[in-house]
């Protein structure tokens, strides 16, 4: 079940991205060797300090997809409150078991990661530091230190995409 | 009320040098005491064997630890001469037939073993036999179809092993409300009679009261059911023949049933495929496609809160994931409704 629903998603991928508007910052995804192994490109939402950076997702999907959710993984270091900084890490609640849904499509799982760059969640941290500036307040810190590693470890959007 | 004390040794030197034959609410009362104890007994065995082999043994033997609970606790306490703590709590004691003298040692192990071991043999026994004859019972319908009624293996057939016993017990156990001898089927057999350890007031006895009316009561069901039994048999001995062919329409009817419900496991090609675009024409082409597998609709079924999708699909989310994957309503598998 889980390789027929990837080939669906892969041909519905091929239709929408890049070329649809609707996913104006997913820049790239697409299966590595496998159908469990993707990678993907995103770009910084508009009026987010990520913006005009670009980011490379690893994405594994278990054998048991869509019942359990796809993991997903930062592979370029990025300042996010909810993404730990060492290994890119991502906490968000649907990629729980317990929050996934099987009516998700990988597609949607990486809109959730764009809305998340935009709208952190302090409360759940995986990057105390910055987080700990954003419950603070301080928005400049807090929008300086993440584009300080935005310009280190962020991909330009003239560099090419992600391998 | 049994007279308390002992009438027929008039021959005996005198009378109130033998102690009074127990009443049937001491009896009851020690027994019960008793049934408290052994469950004590039972739930400490329990912890026991499962430190010793685990929580399966212990699931799938409860019968066993029940029958060694009680023989446990008769042969701490009757095997060795020495009285239950029901016994001492209501003053009682084993006596002989005759209240006369106190029971031998082989009466006592008889009834330790008739008491606690046997009933769990015999239910065994008969359980074994009834799957084996369950099985022989399908050959043998074709054979009543021609066969003529047989009255008498029609009457044995509704006999049913518990059946039995239950109305045997229930005999015993009015003849004990009556008259107040012995409680259970192996005392009886083997003579264990209980006899007060002190004298009794005449007075007291009597203010007392007994439970015969309880016995005659259960005398009254027992024959109630008798007459209805016989009655049953006289009735069904005519229209036999057509009972039974009834019965094959009956099991037929039923087979069909069974055959109309479809096989969920069976990975055979779906019923209702909605790729075929004539099935279920009022799903619009927008919605035929299931959300889990993205494919067109295999046996479309519905959950409560209204949302579709495959059978197969739904199923496997719904046993480990209790929710709607749209809506994330409670959504439990057996509350899924396949559309047709």
């Amino acid at each position: 079940m889980a390789t027929k629903r990837l080939m669906k998603e892969f041909s519905l991928v091929q239709k929408s991205i890049p070329s649809d508007s609707e996913y104006p910052n997913i820049l790239t995804l697409q299966p590595q060797d496998t159908l469990f192994q993707w990678k993907g490109t995103i770009s910084g939402p508009k009026d987010t300090p990520f913006e005009g950076y670009k980011w490379g997702l690893i994405i594994d999907i278990p054998h048991t997809y869509p019942s359990s959710p796809p993991s997903v993984k930062f592979a370029n270091k990025i300042c996010h409150p909810n993404v730990n900084f060492q290994t890119g890490e991502i906490c968000l609640n649907i990629l729980n078991q317990e929050h996934w849904s099987p009516a998700w499509n990988l597609i949607n799982v990486i809109v959730a990661i764009l809305q998340l760059l935009g709208n952190p969640e302090p409360l759940s941290p995986l990057n105390i530091d910055v987080s700990n500036l954003l419950k603070l307040g301080d928005m400049s810190a807090y929008d300086g230190l993440i584009k300080y590693y935005a310009v280190r470890y962020g991909l330009k959007d003239e560099d090419g995409i992600l391998d | 009320m049994s007279e308390p004390l002992l009438s027929e040794s008039s021959n005996q030197p005198k009378e109130d040098q033998v102690l009074p034959f127990a009443d049937a609410p001491s009896i009851v009362r020690a027994h019960q005491k008793d049934s408290y104890f052994e469950s004590v007994i039972r739930s400490k065995l329990l912890e026991v064997t499962q430190i010793f082999t685990g929580q399966r043994f212990v699931h799938t033997h409860p019968e066993e630890l029940t029958v060694a609970a009680k023989a446990l606790y008769l042969a701490t306490t009757t095997l060795t001469g020495s009285r239950t703590l029901g016994e001492e709590y209501a003053d009682l004691f084993y006596v002989t037939r005759s209240g006369k003298k106190l029971p031998k040692l082989a009466q006592r192990i008889g009834f330790i073993l008739s008491y606690a071991i046997l009933p769990y043999l015999v239910t065994r026994l008969i359980r074994k036999y009834f799957k084996r004859s369950n099985v022989d019972e399908d050959d043998g319908d074709e054979d009543d179809q021609e066969g003529k009624p047989k009255t008498w293996s029609s009457f044995l057939s509704r006999l049913t092993y518990t059946s039995v016993i239950d109305s045997l017990m229930s005999l015993h156990l009015a003849i004990f409300y009556l008259k107040g001898s012995y409680y259970n089927i192996s005392k009886r057999l083997f003579g264990l009679r209980y006899s007060f350890g002190h004298t009794v007031n005449r007075n007291e006895a009597a203010s007392n009261g007994g439970y015969e009316l309880l016995g005659g009561l259960i005398l009254a069901q027992l024959a109630f059911k008798l007459s209805n039994l016989i009655k049953d048999i006289h009735f069904t001995k005519l229209p036999e023949p057509h009972t039974s062919t009834d019965q094959e329409k009956d099991s037929e009817h039923r087979r069909a049933q069974f055959s109309a419900i479809p096989h969920a496991h069976a990975s055979t090609a779906p019923r209702i495929d909605l790729s075929n675009e004539e099935l279920l024409p009022y799903i619009p082409s927008a919605s035929r496609n299931c959300m889990l597998c993205l494919d067109p609709m295999k046996d479309p079924c519905c959950a409560t809160c209204g949302h579709i999708f495959c059978w197969s699909c739904i199923s496997n989310w719904a046993r480990e994931n209790p929710e709607c994957p749209l809506c994330r309503q409670d959504l439990t598998e057996q509350a899924l409704l396949p559309l047709r």
